[in-house]
């Protein structure tokens, strides 16, 4: 800075303030903030949250009085299912709208880039996601007041959870920019999720020869995901689910590029 | 001074040829017409200057800039209307307008006066917070139009920008299209031949891809109007003006229709050479009151389906 500036320094500070501060894109909190709007301005948010919190209560309190163990094994383990139908539900139309609707010709001529469209449209369902689950804390919390609770492992299964939606939240969005047929992106979104979801089993993988048991046990969604919820965050799990949230939002951003 | 330079555009569809090499220039201060009958290739060229098609050949250059390596800095000086207004429908006006001027990198009181700028200019200010979906055709196109204006852009690019308005809406907005047309570079494509005639300088018809005739307007109407049509009203005997007439040389057909309840009798000449003063001499000559001789104005549309037929 040099002295001269240090007269205006008030005007200096202004400016400061109005430039983003933080490495968002102006631009890109732009398009969170619309792709959120989306939800909130439609009946889906709605629809969801009750859904999801109607469907994660009932099966977690049916069985929780049977074991009266005050832990929620019971709740992560049924949320994987849950979110099988529900996330799908969240992500297919995401880009078939854009393209029936024809709104993807004025996005992706405003300047905004491809991979920044795509990164967003995450990232606001990332949010959604989360605020769903944040919904659910009244469940560790009524639990606590039975028993003694666990709180480091209901905070790692929480992360568990974020990571495990938020890659189904990327193969969701990937193959909405596949197909302009909002019920076609459901049906396969379910079915890819739920095929990566199960493929580490045991019940998959014993008829198959040994080198690719531990091939299919490495890309089980499931795997990592009981692993996180026993309360063990490994850092391998933590990277092969960003590898695999990165995997499908680059093939949603090379998919976009070749309609081009 | 800004220009658009398209140059041997062309783009395939695997085996289908939309555009077959065209090329043409745009300048600031002029209207630019892309005319053509749907299918023509109007649409695939709007979208590969504002950057969502990429061509399969040829360039396009805007301000000497090449699309591919300057496209952020291209697209933000283009406003873009694609065809049939697309919008958010879960949004309101006010929203959708918030959303697109926050892409363009407006914010706080730049933004709020961009909206008011564009919500006057496109007649919106009183339903800015309506909701889109409860919108009519003719109010969505103006909310297209409005965020094509938002960051007060040097190009504009609207595709049939008058598609489900109202006759008086046309108007409104063709006066708004000419009145922006005097300060930027105003492409737009149309099948509507009047509009041409209203508000276009240059034409640029376009016809299974490739480009059939280009000009002003009027140059398009000299071109092709070799043909002339004269218009002749005469009060009298229908056979002694039409022996009249049938001696007159340089014709090539004449038609006629009656007026109802009236003695008048209405034909058309078709001809090559002006052969009024000829027409009046013959009907003169055969005592037949004339009541009017004029040379009908060639118009685009006859143009148009010369050129397309």
């Amino acid at each position: 800075m040099k002295a001269g500036d240090l007269k205006n320094w008030h005007k200096l500070l202004k400016t400061k303030n109005q430039e983003p501060t933080m490495m968002i894109h102006p631009r890109f909190s732009a398009l969170v903030k619309k792709e959120l709007r989306l939800y909130w301005n439609s009946p889906i948010a709605y629809i969801f949250l009750v859904t999801f919190i109607g469907f994660v209560f009932w099966l977690f309190f049916r069985g929780f009085f049977l074991v009266s163990q005050a832990d929620l094994r019971g709740f992560f383990s049924v949320l994987p299912w849950v979110f099988l139908f529900l996330i799908p539900a969240l992500t297919m139309r995401l880009w078939s709208e854009e393209y029936r609707q024809g709104t993807i010709e004025t996005l992706l001529t405003s300047s905004i880039t491809i991979p920044e469209a795509v990164a967003a449209k995450f990232a606001a369902s990332f949010i959604f996601l989360a605020i769903a689950l944040a919904a659910t804390f009244s469940l560790p919390i009524s639990v606590s007041f039975l028993g003694n609770l666990d709180w480091g492992i209901i905070a790692t299964s929480y992360i568990g959870a974020l990571l495990l939606g938020g890659s189904y939240l990327s193969i969701g969005i990937f193959l909405s920019s596949i197909t302009s047929n909002q019920i076609v992106a459901f049906i396969t979104s379910v079915i890819l999720a739920f095929a990566f979801f199960i493929i580490g089993e045991t019940i998959v993988t014993f008829t198959l020869p040994n080198f690719l048991v531990s091939l299919f046990e490495f890309f089980g969604l499931g795997q990592h995901y009981n692993s996180i919820i026993r309360g063990v965050i490994d850092t391998r799990d933590l990277l092969f689910y960003f590898s695999f949230i990165f995997f499908f939002l680059y093939l949603n951003v090379q998919t976009l590029k070749l309609k081009k | 001074m800004v220009n658009i330079k398209v140059q041997d555009l062309a783009k395939s569809y695997g085996e289908f040829e939309a555009l077959k090499g065209i090329s043409f220039e745009a300048r600031q201060g002029k209207i630019l017409a892309l005319l053509g009958p749907n299918g023509a290739g109007k649409t695939t060229t709007m979208r590969i200057i504002t950057g969502f098609l990429s061509e399969t050949a040829g360039t396009v250059e805007i301000d000497d800039l090449n699309i591919h390596e300057n496209l952020e800095e291209i697209q933000n000086k283009i406003g873009y209307l694609p065809e049939s207004a697309p919008l958010y429908l879960e949004l309101s006006v006010n929203e959708h307008l918030d959303f697109v001027a926050e892409t363009h990198g407006l914010s706080g009181s730049e933004k709020k006066k961009a909206i008011q700028r564009v919500a006057k200019d496109t007649m919106l200010t009183e339903h800015l917070h309506h909701n889109i979906s409860e919108l009519s055709k003719g109010f969505r196109q103006r909310v297209g139009l409005a965020q094509a204006l938002i960051h007060d852009p040097s190009i504009l690019i609207l595709d049939e920008p008058t598609t489900g308005l109202d006759p008086n809406q046309i108007i409104e907005i063709r006066q708004l299209i000419k009145l922006l047309g005097k300060e930027k570079v105003v492409i737009l494509s149309t099948h509507i031949m009047q509009e041409v005639e209203a508000i276009c300088d240059q034409v640029v018809l376009i016809h299974h891809g490739e480009i059939i005739a280009e000009g002003t307007p009027a140059e398009l109407m000299k071109k092709e109007g070799s043909q002339q049509k004269i218009r002749v009203v005469v009060k009298g005997s229908f056979p002694a003006a039409q022996a009249a007439l049938g001696k007159l040389e340089n014709v090539k057909e004449i038609s006629h229709e009656e007026h109802p309840s009236s003695e008048n009798i209405v034909f058309h000449i078709l001809t090559e050479e002006d052969i009024r003063a000829d027409i009046n001499r013959a009907l003169f000559e055969a005592e037949l009151d004339v009541l009017e001789i004029s040379a009908e104005k060639q118009n685009m549309e006859g143009v148009f389906q010369e050129l397309t037929a």
